[in-house]
């Protein structure tokens, strides 16, 4: 929705709603977006955003059940994808830009797993799975929207990544690593793309809720809740509104010279949080 | 880790004159240690060093030739093998500890180098790299992690300038170092408790070193300087400073050290831009 069209007296309608207000209302209304990740936590929330400011949005998941779900409340168009299948990732990406008409404006990567144990008790199988689907599968699915972005000379995308990329996370030991792959994959992906118009980005959050609870097939027990965590110095956990917030901004023009950034997400936790012991 | 743990195990091997002669740092040097990647410029260097300060050195590496040429010159044990085969780092760590009785360092310094931009790294390329560089000493470093909990013993990853400052040309390789500087840094914080040491070393541009044959791309070495900027200290590193610093690491003069990335790079990461061009 248009600010125009709300007029400038909505805001109490607006959280009333549960919307606030960005600088980028309307600005982005018809642009193309693809979302990987879109049938929980931060990714759903992305998606729906998204969707709500007027994108036409394509979004990932493996759940058919979830996806239906998400498209039916938000108007977004889901393809079934797991992001630990190649063939998956490669064809969703063909398939998101035929459904948007060719073009491909923002690429936002959530699709991420997670999986809390020592390194020592971390199996191999595990360990290549989260570097598959977190890292390995965020690298195919950025390299394939950039051959699109570049043919346009222009798109932006963003990686949600973690704030495990920036300190790691002691009980998370795997995930941290692979995390810190995708941080340096933005990284490097923004150095390249810049001279072909394309932008991108990393946001690292911290504590979300509700926020990942995918995990390894079997191993349920190994994943996070935020919720039992206390919360940030600003008094709360992270949302999936604060991250989306973050990406419309990232989209806008408004962020046309952000580049190669990594924002750090968290309520300031990250700058308040001090070793720890782990005994 | 205790005193009396270190000093048991953290013999110093001196010979005399030697170290001296090498840089000046503790004499004290982890006495069992297994190096990977020895056949390697660094990896060899590495060996030397260590065997001329008295330790028992097994490494490994693909290149027969030169294996045997190293563990002749050196008395090193040589186990050729390449560490991406099935098995075949928990069947290394398994031969070391065999012939040396026990393990209290281990040097990661085997890997891989991939000069291309992000597009343009194939699948099979990013899986060799991401296997050589950041699976294989996972799973060399978890086999290790018990012996060396016995004796406070310590690991050293060979990281890269790159895994903080990452270079377009060298995508997937930066990506992959970054995941092993987290590596080394999670190791570091679950070791810390078992008296495991786990620390970095980042080379920047080493003469012989894989960065520079993949610029050189077979060309003569006195191309490097018209090629490669030269850091502030105005010359290259050098592989045998590299092993200075991976020795200064082992030993028990960097007792309190642990989750550290040491650069080894004449100053080229203190600054933006800090290069100099050889007139």
């Amino acid at each position: 929705m248009s600010a125009e069209l709300r007029g400038r007296g909505d805001k109490a309608g607006d959280r009333a709603a549960g919307r606030d207000r960005t600088v980028t209302d309307g600005a982005l209304a018809d642009r193309t977006a693809l979302v990987t990740g879109g049938t929980s936590g931060i990714g759903r929330a992305v998606v729906g955003h998204l969707s709500e400011v007027g994108l036409n949005v394509a979004f990932c998941g493996r759940s058919a059940e979830r996806g239906a779900a998400v498209a039916a409340a938000t108007g977004a168009s889901f393809i079934a994808a797991d992001a630990a299948d190649r063939a998956d990732c490669d064809r969703s990406v063909d398939e998101a830009v035929a459904q948007l008409g060719g073009r491909l404006d923002l690429f936002v990567a959530c699709a991420a797993t997670i999986f809390a144990a020592p390194l020592a008790e971390t199996p191999e199988h595990i360990f290549r799975e989260l570097l598959e689907v977190n890292l390995t599968a965020t690298f195919r699915y950025s390299r394939a929207c950039l051959a699109v972005m570049r043919r346009q000379r222009s798109g932006v995308i963003v990686h949600v990544v973690s704030d495990a990329a920036l300190r790691g996370i002691h009980h998370i030991p795997a995930y941290s690593v692979s995390k810190a792959g995708v941080l340096a994959l933005s990284e490097t992906l923004a150095a390249e793309a810049a001279a072909h118009g394309v932008r991108v980005n990393a946001i690292c959050p911290g504590a979300v809720f509700p926020g990942m609870q995918t995990t390894a097939a079997g191993y349920e027990h190994h994943a996070e809740d935020a919720s039992t965590w206390g919360p940030a110095p600003s008094g709360r956990h992270g949302t999936g509104r604060d991250v989306s917030n973050t990406v419309l901004w990232l989209a806008s023009d408004a962020a046309a010279h952000v580049s190669g950034a990594t924002l750090r997400l968290d309520g300031a936790a990250g700058v308040a949080t001090r070793g720890v012991s782990c005994a | 880790m205790s005193a009396a743990t270190a000093s048991r195990v953290l013999v110093a091997r001196e010979v005399p004159g030697e170290l001296g002669a090498h840089g000046g740092v503790s004499a004290a040097a982890a006495s069992r240690v297994l190096v990977t990647g020895g056949t390697g410029a660094i990896g060899g260097a590495v060996v030397e060093r260590l065997c001329r300060g008295g330790a028992e050195v097994v490494f490994t590496g693909r290149n027969r030739r030169r294996g045997a040429a190293l563990a002749q010159r050196t008395g090193a044990g040589f186990v050729p093998s390449d560490l991406c085969e099935p098995g075949a780092p928990e069947a290394i760590v398994e031969g070391a500890l065999g012939v040396l009785g026990g393990l209290d360092g281990l040097v990661l310094a085997a890997g891989v180098l991939h000069r291309a931009p992000l597009s343009e790294t194939s699948d099979a390329d990013w899986d060799t790299l991401l296997e050589t560089n950041v699976v294989a000493p996972f799973l060399l470093a978890r086999a290790c992690l018990d012996a060396l909990a016995d004796g406070g013993g310590a690991v050293v990853a060979l990281a890269s300038g790159t895994a903080e400052w990452p270079e377009a040309e060298l995508g997937a390789y930066s990506v992959s170092k970054r995941a092993l500087l987290w590596l080394t840094r999670m190791l570091a914080v679950e070791g810390a408790v078992r008296g495991v040491r786990a620390n970095a070393v980042s080379p920047g541009h080493t003469a012989d070193g894989m960065g520079s044959s993949s610029v050189l791309g077979g060309g003569p070495i006195d191309d490097l300087a018209r090629l490669v900027p030269l850091p502030p200290s105005g010359r290259y590193s050098t592989p045998e400073d590299v092993a200075g610093a991976v020795a200064y690491l082992l030993s028990d003069a960097a007792a309190g050290s642990t989750g550290a990335t040491l650069a080894v790079d004449g100053g080229m990461l203190a600054a933006l831009r800090a290069v100099r061009v050889r007139q």
